[in-house]
């Protein structure tokens, strides 16, 4: 580069010297100084034209030829700012609409969560395929001997969610904490910002009380104090010892604000019943997954036979962590992605036809540059660029768009739970997703020019020169091409209008189930009793029950309760169980139910209906009888046919010294999550089985939101250490249990909207267009006495046809959209017959409105005109 | 199709020129004015080019590789660009020699009058 610019500098010497020596050379042949001069002159020729061209050696010939095809392009663009307009539009709409999806799949997809190493981390999950259950939470004893066991891991830590209540500032607050054993931050290569790991044996009781912050913790409420480690932090009213900080970009699992070490004592080692570990591990060298899961998987085996009352039919999961941990999200993304390239993949069809419309009155300009001596090579090139410019102007004003749907309140969801989606802060629009939206509008412009360039680049140039109509060839096989792509575009449409249909219909059946209790107006409140302070079920249970009586006499307060697990919320517990009477089930048959402890109150709170027996009272307490509550499911399979009340029930503790409980009353189910049929519950008097987290649930007369405060301060006041954490409504949960649904739903009807309407305006332009270039021939069938309505009813049945042969081979295209979102899809089939019929209904109907205008046009064509026109 | 042709005319025409030029700067490094002069002479002035587009032509076969610029003094002790053949250039001057003989003898055996 550098030396082009030097040799160029001294052409201009070069030359001088070249003519000078010409000059001495006539002079020596006897000219005068000036008259040799000008010879010498006038032999060199053009010194400008000989630099230009000897620049142009050097230039990089097609850069120009661009910067001049771009020139030209933005001329002609200016020149038809209709069509610029509706297509920089169209394009926007369109590649906003990927660029947002994109920046949304990339967050949670693609970088949910920062490790140097993701492709070696796995997820491990116990596996019961006789209940159905791939995702299990891991028993501690069967942590422990994978732990020793395996030799595909070269580290494998468990860890469980913790509850910290942070104290020793001005108001208590509730962290999201998590116990790990010491090689967690190994495990997923992660080392702290400041400070260090936990060490191995911190991992021993007793010598556990240290704290690991995360940043955002560290920075908020520590006010990054760069010397935080060694300090002591009040944690559930004990002081543990602040070790390190992690750094900004770690967040695993997601939500996570304070990790201290997981201890196994004595009593849990041994235990293969309770089910709540959760475990990463990291393959070692050169294991693959596959090898990973089969030595597990032999594990498991050896593990059910030496301990076959808790192991047997139990496998191991080993899952790529990522999948694990956003699998469930990546399903609905894909589709979204797909729906969204399809709808772009229409606008490019749109704006190919509006320039192969336009291709045709820009005959005559292409024409005479063939006749000049452009190649095609090189009218490609110019259409191209020109509609490659429309991409690139498209996509800038898409990343417009994309920053608003960005900002959408539809895809807002709640802090508190957003929090739990790894990734879902990370949304935003960021270098890689600029270079997708590059990347997405160029090709784009490529797409939608092909086409038209390659039919305008082949002109009949002398026809087309000749004075006179476009050759009627010409026009026939450009019309047929743009009637194959308006076909296209409503078989595509029409398969994303079905999709959406069916994703609507499946959101508004959620939101029709009724979930078996009243979630309206009900506030909700999580509160995690410390068991340094609360160390008897008597105190937990004592606290509680005064909280209910202070809440309960608060104005706008209907009815309150506590439970250990609230509906919606994704969270559970389940326990083997026994039927009194019954004989021993075999291992791995045991049957199960959803474990609830509850106040007396909270049926009346919840309107669960009491279908047979009674309320839990105050006479159920610790010391009386030992009673139970069961659901309708649960009756209905444990004694069908049978009246429950009086029958015996008991929890199959691991050393069967659980008492025989009596059931006391039949309750209504309960959905804990919409799209998931109730499963067998049991409900026991909070005095008889006492949980230190309970959810506190308040039925309100008014909005629940303004009770927050006030039920917070009952709380505060019986213990001012104590924060509540996770303030919502039930309607709140409700809402979060369906959204992706919802989010999927009308994230889909708006593309379909799009893309209908895109064919529509596609349908549209073809009927006018052809109504335009048949003007002359309407004028003819008139004067020749065709009457309006048959001339209204030809150009209807045109563009009815196009539509019709559209919606015939949409049709298989949507069967096959309706079978991939199949498992999105709640009390909906995903070739529901109702939702095909509607939607192609509706097509037919917006294709009939667009081929209304042009066929009113083309009735009042005046025949004299039409025919003075030719 | 007309216009593959024509491309074809024109860098013929070039090529020709830079042929000659190779031909030139086989004896020896020569300065601008020096090689156009020595075209013309050589070919008893029967080929009349502008000297300017010697130029371009010089700086195509220094873009090619095939001639070498350096500076020097001319004879009447300016300071003036010297042109080289490189040896890629002397072997695609044999090459293009051999190929310009060729088709010379071609065409001179096809319009050599019959006997």
């Amino acid at each position: 580069m550098r030396r082009t610019k030097r040799m160029l500098q001294e052409l201009d010497e070069d030359i001088r010297g070249h003519i000078d020596a010409e000059t001495q050379d006539n002079i020596a042949r006897g000219m005068s100084p000036e008259e040799a001069h000008y010879a010498a002159m006038r032999k060199f020729g053009n010194v400008a034209r000989v630099k230009e061209d000897t620049r142009e050696v050097w230039s990089v010939a097609w850069i120009e030829q661009l910067l001049q095809d771009v020139r030209f392009g933005l001329r002609m663009l200016r020149r038809s700012p209709g069509f610029t307009v509706v297509a920089v539009l169209t394009l926007a709409l369109g590649i906003g609409a990927n660029t947002y999806i994109f920046s949304v799949v990339d967050a949670l997809v693609f970088r949910p969560m920062a490790f140097p190493d993701p492709a070696r981390l796995v997820a491990l999950w116990e596996r019961v395929p006789s209940a159905g259950l791939n995702r299990n939470e891991l028993a501690p004893a069967n942590f422990l001997d994978w732990q020793q066991q395996n030799h595909v891991f070269d580290h494998i830590a468990a860890y469980s969610w913790w509850n910290a209540n942070l104290g020793g500032v001005e108001r208590p607050e509730h962290l999201h904490g998590i116990q790990v054993t010491p090689d967690f931050f190994a495990t997923l290569e992660a080392q702290p910002f400041i400070g260090r790991e936990f060490l191995p044996e911190e991992g021993t009781p007793g010598n556990d009380l240290v704290a690991m912050l995360s940043y955002d913790l560290w920075r908020d409420h520590f006010a990054a104090d760069p010397s935080i480690v060694g300090k002591p932090v009040l944690l559930n009213g004990i002081k543990y010892t602040v070790v390190g900080v992690m750094g900004a970009n770690f967040n695993y699992p997601s939500g996570a604000q304070v990790w201290s070490p997981l201890t196994f004592p004595p009593g849990v080692q041994a235990n293969r019943g309770g089910h709540y570990l959760l475990a990463v591990a990291h393959l070692a060298a050169r294991v693959h997954r596959e090898e990973a899961q089969a030595e597990m998987s032999t594990i498991a085996s050896q593990l059910a036979q030496q301990y076959p009352q808790t192991n047997t039919g139990r496998g191991i999961n080993v899952m790529p962590l990522m999948e694990s941990e956003v699998g469930e999200a990546r399903t609905l993304l894909a589709i979204m992605l797909t729906a969204v390239g399809l709808v772009l993949l229409i606008a490019c069809a749109n704006i190919s036809n509006l320039m192969l419309a336009r291709g045709g009155h820009r005959q005559r300009e292409t024409a005479i540059r063939v006749a000049l001596g452009a190649t095609r090579l090189r009218l490609i090139r110019l259409l191209l660029v020109e509609s490659t410019l429309l991409g690139l102007l498209g996509g800038s004003l898409g990343i417009l768009f994309a920053f608003l749907f960005l900002k959408c309140p539809l895809f807002q969801i709640p802090s508190d739970f957003a929090r739990l989606i790894p990734g879902w802060g990370k949304i935003v629009i960021n270098a890689p997703v600029l270079l997708f939206t590059l990347v997405v509008s160029l090709g784009t412009g490529l797409i939608f020019g092909l086409l038209p360039a390659l039919g305008a680049s082949r002109p009949n140039v002398s026809d087309t020169l000749k004075e006179g109509a476009p050759s009627a060839s010409m026009g026939r096989r450009r019309g047929r091409l743009r009637n194959v792509l308006i076909v296209a575009e409503v078989a595509v449409s029409l398969a994303l209008l079905a999709t959406a249909g069916l994703m609507m219909k499946s959101f508004l059946h959620l939101e029709q189930v009724s979930p078996g209790f009243n979630p309206d107006r009900v506030l909700t409140m999580f509160i995690a009793l410390p068991s340094a302070k609360y160390n008897s079920d008597q105190q937990v249970a004592a606290f509680y029950e005064q909280l209910l009586d202070r809440v309960q006499i608060l104005p706008g307060v209907q009815s309150s309760a506590v439970a250990n697990i609230l509906p919606m919320s994704k969270m559970n517990t389940i326990s083997d169980i026994r039927i009194d009477g019954r004989p021993e089930p075999k291992p791995g048959e045991e049957p199960g139910a959803n474990v609830r402890a509850v106040s007396n109150s909270y049926f009346r709170t919840m309107q669960i209906p009491i279908d047979r027996g009674r309320e839990f009272t105050s006479q159920d307490s610790a010391k009386g009888q030992q009673v139970v509550a069961v659901n309708e499911v649960f009756a209905a399979r444990f004694w069908p046919g049978e009246d429950p009340i009086g029958k015996r029930v008991r929890l199959s503790g691991p050393l069967n010294t659980e008492q025989w409980r009596t059931v006391v009353a039949v309750v209504g189910d309960i959905r804990n999550q919409v799209d998931v049929p109730p499963p067998a519950e049991i409900y026991f008097p909070l005095r008889q089985q006492t949980r230190p987290t309970m959810v506190l649930v308040v039925r309100t007369a008014t909005d629940p939101r303004s009770l927050a405060e006030s039920v917070r301060t009952q709380v505060t006041a019986l213990d001012r250490d104590l924060p509540v954490f996770d303030v919502m409504t039930m309607e709140d949960w409700r809402s979060i249990s369906v959204l992706p649904q919802k989010i999927g739903g009308s994230l889909m009807a708006a593309f379909a909207g799009f893309a209908l309407l895109l064919s529509a305006i596609g349908l549209f332009g073809v009927i006018a267009y052809s109504v335009s270039e048949r003007t002359h021939e309407i004028g003819i069938r008139i004067a020749l006495g065709a009457g309006r309505g048959e001339i209204f009813r030809l150009v209807v049945g045109q563009g009815m046809l196009i539509a019709l042969v559209g919606l015939l081979l949409g049709l298989p295209l949507a069967l096959g959209m309706g079978r991939a979102v199949a498992g999105l899809l709640y009390g909906v089939a995903p070739n529901d017959f109702t939702t095909f019929a509607t939607v192609a209904a509706i097509f037919a109907a917006v294709a009939l409105a667009a081929c209304y205008i042009p066929a009113r046009r083309a009735m009042a064509v005046d025949p004299m005109v039409a025919l003075r026109h030719e | 199709m007309s216009t593959k042709e024509e491309r074809e005319r024109i860098e013929l025409l070039q090529g020709t020129l830079d042929l000659l030029v190779l031909r030139t700067l086989l004896l020896g490094p020569r300065h601008g004015h020096a090689i156009a002069k020595s075209i013309e002479f050589n070919s008893d002035e029967v080929l009349q080019v502008e000297q300017g587009s010697l130029y371009p032509a010089l700086h195509r076969l220094i873009k090619r590789g095939w001639i070498s610029v350096e500076d020097g003094t001319s004879e009447n002790n300016r300071r003036a660009k010297f042109y080289r053949l490189t040896t890629k250039g002397r072997r695609r001057l044999d090459l293009e020699t051999r190929k310009w003989n060729k088709l010379a003898g071609a065409i001179a055996r096809i319009l050599r009058p019959a006997e």
